[in-house]
């Protein structure tokens, strides 16, 4: 057992110990060609994973182009829910989300017979569907430029130290979700909902991966607040009840 | 430390801050290593931003239930029968003519040529009739007398 805390020991074949080595000078030492290659083996397996995503989603959709309704159903069966649930949370009306859920999937029947293998159907979905839902939070409040609802409804107030949320407190947290910006909570939704990678979620919203992640480290912010002062806000008014 | 030092401390605790917001809670999944291990051992030291850190594990944690109780709701309302309905009955009709025509047009050359086919195999393989022909006797009905049919 090593006599320093922490440090490691390098032993030859025949259990000789050679050296103590502290791991932050093993740390240091470790050949910078090392952690590069792990992430770069990480990358090329994502990237061949979504390129077989790619050619299975083309392979399916040639089978749509030529007419076969079964592989177009097939689709749907895959593709809808996840698409209604963005739909949904991003416009906070469920009739709303079938129709725009109905429209994408319509617009993706049309293009069938002209679908490049260029990226997923996913992607691809959640890209029209980004733009009809924008489309309709326009049509709700036409006199508001939502583009610019992060810069003017930014929140400067200090953060709280207590603890955030409780962990089943749906209600709070979809009442705080309809309140932010709109594009906020779609950066929201993309990330949380829909699981997408930030790269993903970006190209979705045809914005930046810089932009994208900044644009969600605000709603995240944003959002914390709301739930903050809500809990605030009911903390008050128990308060005031019990007091009679 | 000096005066400098303390900005700069404050600089980086502020970015790790914001890298929970940026990034999540889970210094494993950042792409800035350096600023990840600085996350851990702030995790440790750092009553602040171990409270911010939970506090966006909380969030997220949230944030699924959500996700969850939506597709719920989603399910619960029959959501996907309609949507399925309402696009079968948008795409059906551009199927029926454009393609439906085109198919029977197809099957009726191919039973044309088939039936073609079928009739020159049958000339080439069977071969002519090698039998005796079929004789028609024609009797006078002044030698024989009228025919019982009587016409």
């Amino acid at each position: 057992m090593s006599m320093i805390r922490g440090a490691t020991a390098r032993s030859d074949a025949d259990g000789q110990r050679l050296r103590y080595r502290h791991p932050a000078e093993t740390r240091r030492s470790a050949p910078d060609a090392v952690r590069p290659a792990r992430g770069e083996a990480l990358a090329q397996s994502d990237e061949s994973r979504n390129r077989a995503a790619i050619e299975a989603d083309h392979a399916l959709m040639q089978e749509v182009a030529a007419g076969d309704r079964g592989a177009f159903a097939r689709l749907m069966a895959i593709e809808a829910p996840r698409l209604t649930r963005f739909a949904a949370a991003t416009l906070t009306d469920l009739a709303e989300a079938e129709e725009v859920v109905q429209e994408a999937l319509v617009r993706l029947w049309q293009q069938a017979e002209a679908w490049q293998p260029n990226a997923r159907l996913a992607t691809w979905l959640h890209q029209v569907a980004y733009r009809l839902c924008i489309d309709r939070l326009r049509r709700r409040r036409p006199q508001i430029d939502i583009d610019g609802l992060d810069d003017t409804l930014e929140d400067d107030a200090p953060r709280a130290d207590q603890e955030m949320i409780r962990a089943d407190d749906v209600r709070r947290v979809r009442a705080a979700l309809a309140r932010l910006p709109d594009r906020q909570r779609i950066a929201i939704v993309l990330s949380h909902f829909q699981e997408l990678p930030q790269a993903e979620a970006a190209s979705v919203m045809a914005i930046g991966e810089h932009a994208y992640e900044s644009l969600l480290a605000r709603a995240r912010r944003r959002v914390r607040q709301i739930i903050e002062q809500e809990e605030a806000a009911e903390g008050e008014a128990f308060e005031k009840g019990a007091r009679g | 430390m000096n005066k400098q030092g303390h900005e700069d401390s404050g600089a980086r605790r502020r970015a790790l801050f914001e890298a929970v917001d940026r990034y999540g809670p889970h210094p494993g999944t950042w792409p800035d290593l350096a600023r990840a291990a600085r996350a851990r051992e702030a995790m440790l030291a750092d009553r602040d931003f171990r409270a911010y850190r939970d506090g966006a594990v909380n969030l997220n944690r949230g944030l699924t239930l959500a996700a969850r109780a939506l597709d719920g709701e989603i399910a619960d309302a029959k959501a996907m029968e309609r949507i399925a309905a309402a696009v079968s009955a948008r795409v059906a009709p551009a199927i029926a003519p454009r393609r439906h025509l085109r198919h029977r047009a197809a099957a009726a050359a191919a039973v044309i040529v088939l039936a073609a086919a079928l009739g020159g195999m049958v000339d080439s393989i069977v071969p002519p009739f090698a039998g005796d022909p079929v004789q028609v006797v024609q009797l006078d009905t002044l030698v024989f007398g009228p025919t019982e049919g009587d016409f």
